[in-house]
């Protein structure tokens, strides 16, 4: 049907006299999205489902009897009441004597409500404002506290401020200013601090280079150190120093 | 354009010869059920105007474990005088409420917890991991091979000895 949908639709339109095309009326034969196709009704119960008995539910015999029982008894009660409402609706509706001795009634008991909830907000008030003088008490405490921390805090930081102040005066004595500059540069020059040494495992350093400048070959002059004064890591196993010591 | 909401307390006309329901309609949004108990025709769907608001019902338990239920119990007298009946989950509500007497489906559900209470639970089966498997495992195999001979395995042997000599 879908694939000789179009040309059926060509032959509807040409007949009733339309110069439609099979594309402008394919919307119609679009299946509409989240409609679950169905099996045709004409189709009639499935062969394997034919002599499929389905399993009807068991029922316990006296719980059974016991619910209709109560349900009677319910539906009973129900309809009494309804009856009941519609009696006092059609009471009301009269005006009876009765309902207005029940209006009266119930005039007084609200205001006798009204008077309870009065008194009970004046407890509750008294409570409240208890629990609120309690909470301010509280918090002025807490802010006092406060207060003396951040003192204390601001005291320790000037404490520290000052001791900074302190070291970077003791230490501005050693520092190169425009007076000293001259010397300062002189005495570098003098002074040259050759860092290119090497040390070995022992400990010996090695000072210069092995070539110099011009080309030349140089042996490097070694420093004999005590191997007791090196860090233990350069120092050798222990009967190996104190041979070295005796010989 | 979306049609303006409807109020919820009602107001919408009574009709001629309508069955008239006090039942629940759902209000919540998703994840968040609650419900107004109203009164409203039969036919009409649950979420069209109803005719009047007569309680609240809030399924979800708050923090003191309490599930809230509001009625107004002189109008729904009113309406039940008038005519009005009542849907299943309204009568269980009422009836748990103490204005009608106790549904029999409250019953058969009392009935159903006691029954599932007294049940004496079932032994967890401890879940064993692999290594405590495999525990088990070695020291089966281990008791299997210590085990002193049964009858059965003596006669065996003695079987075998004999068709072999």
């Amino acid at each position: 049907m879908l694939r000789s949908g179009p040309q059926v639709l060509k032959r509807t339109a040409v007949s009733i006299g339309l110069d439609a095309t099979a594309a402008q009326h394919a919307v119609c034969l679009q299946q509409s999205r989240g409609v679950r196709p169905r099996k045709p009704w004409g189709l009639g119960l499935a062969k394997t489902k034919w002599f499929k008995v389905p399993e009807m539910p068991q029922h316990d015999p006296d719980e059974w009897e016991e619910l209709s029982r109560l349900g009677h008894r319910h539906r009973r009660f129900v309809d009494s009441i309804a009856q009941f409402c519609k009696e006092e609706n059609q009471k009301h509706a009269a005006g009876s004597a009765e309902a207005g001795q029940k209006s009266i009634e119930e005039d007084a008991e609200w205001a006798e409500g009204l008077l309870r909830i009065k008194q009970w907000n004046e407890e509750v008030a008294a409570k409240r404002n208890e629990r609120l003088a309690q909470e301010r008490k509280m918090k002025e405490e807490e802010i006092h506290q406060r207060i003396l921390e951040e003192e204390k805090q601001q005291e320790q930081r000037l404490q520290e401020i000052e001791e900074y102040i302190r070291k970077e005066k003791e230490l501005s004595v050693s520092y190169i200013t425009p007076d000293n500059i001259d010397k300062t540069i002189e005495d570098c020059l003098e002074k040259v601090t050759d860092y290119n040494w090497a040390v070995d495992v022992r400990g010996r350093k090695y000072v210069g280079r092995f070539v110099t400048a011009s080309g030349e070959e140089e042996l490097p002059d070694s420093v004999e150190v005590e191997e007791e004064s090196l860090p233990p890591l350069f120092q050798s196993s222990p009967t190996g120093s104190s041979s070295s010591r005796s010989s | 354009m979306p049609l303006p909401p409807v109020p919820a307390s009602g107001g919408a006309a009574i009709k001629e010869g309508a069955r008239l329901l006090i039942r629940f309609s759902r209000k919540g949004c998703t994840n968040r059920p609650f419900y107004h108990l109203q009164l409203s025709h039969s036919k009409l769907e649950l979420d069209d105007q109803c005719i009047e608001q007569l309680g609240t019902y809030d399924p979800l338990p708050n923090e003191r474990n309490e599930k809230l239920v509001s009625c107004n119990f002189e109008r729904i007298r009113y309406w039940l005088g008038e005519g009005a009946t009542c849907s299943h989950g309204a009568s269980v509500i009422l009836g748990l409420a103490g204005f009608f007497p106790i549904h029999p489906s409250s019953y058969m559900t009392a009935w159903k917890n006691r029954s599932e209470a007294e049940k004496p639970e079932p032994p967890m089966p401890k879940k064993l991991t692999w290594r405590e498997r495999k525990k088990i495992l070695m020291k089966q195999a281990e008791d299997a091979r210590n085990a002193p001979p049964t009858e059965d395995d003596s006669e065996e042997k003695e079987k075998v000895a004999e068709s072999s000599s």
